[in-house]
């Protein structure tokens, strides 16, 4: 694993932007050290409270899960890049692989009333972050912006 | 994760510790496969210091809940908070699990 960072002051007058770039072996073994360190880079989200902070870690967690079972299913020289970008009120995950494509737009929600026991995953993320985009490669991007209630109820006010 | 198992007088408690992810769930399934062949008539998990769970950790619950439920017996999940309580309501489980 590797990590860069590269605080920037905001260009769009938004403020303080950090850019940070992680780079993990896509194993399963790496999922708690990977959302370790989101869950410690939502702390330059001044904004963030604990809903964010779970919401975001959730959908991340999910989104790392698909990537390694589906994607690299089990390759053992697969790597996940990961860059974030924190504003005061926003976080922009984004995740980039070269393993098989997984569809992470298919929004269709599956039926919870039959309590299935997987293929929840694409269905959190997008409950859970306000804009998912996804680029089928090589490489694959997915992206996830999630921004803080006070951004979002700033931005229904205009 | 670590998964406890209490045998009580009128029930079967799981406790789960830590975090219930697509890394630890196969590790807990031999003891929920354990439980469900001794059909139970209740079974309580106790997510009291589960930190997080994602939708593997789920299934595995789920799984459990549903042959438990298949050979008569109940399965209440009780004391879940934070991240693993919030994706039990988004999941639209709270009420089925009786939280």
């Amino acid at each position: 694993m590797a990590a860069k960072t590269s605080p920037k002051a905001g260009a769009s007058g938004v403020g303080h932007v950090t850019r940070v770039a992680l780079r993990f072996r896509a194993a399963l073994a790496y999922r708690p050290v990977a959302i370790a360190l989101v869950s410690a880079l939502i702390e330059q989200v001044e904004g963030a409270d604990r809903d964010f902070r779970n919401e975001m870690v959730t959908a991340f967690g999910e989104a790392f899960n698909n990537i390694v079972i589906h994607g690299y299913r089990a390759r053992p020289d697969g790597m996940l890049d990961v860059e974030a970008e924190m504003t005061p009120d926003r976080m922009t995950l984004r995740l980039i692989d070269t393993g098989q494509s997984v569809n992470f737009n298919d929004v269709e929600p599956p039926d919870l009333d039959s309590m299935p026991v997987s293929g929840m995953g694409v269905f959190m993320i997008h409950s859970l972050v306000d804009d998912v985009q996804y680029r089928a490669g090589p490489p694959n991007v997915l992206t996830l912006t999630k921004r803080t209630t006070s951004a979002t109820s700033t931005e229904e006010a205009r | 994760m670590k998964c406890v198992r209490i045998d009580l007088p009128n029930e079967l408690r799981l406790k789960i510790d830590g975090a219930l992810d697509a890394l630890t769930a196969r590790d807990v399934r031999p003891i929920f496969d354990q439980v469900v062949v001794e059909k139970p008539k209740r079974v309580t998990v106790d997510l009291e210091s589960l930190t997080l769970i994602d939708s593997s950790g789920v299934g595995a619950i789920v799984s459990l809940f549903k042959r438990v439920k298949a050979d008569g017996g109940q399965v209440v999940v009780v004391h879940a908070q934070d991240q693993p309580l919030a994706v039990l309501k988004l999941l639209k489980l709270d009420r089925v699990f009786g939280l």
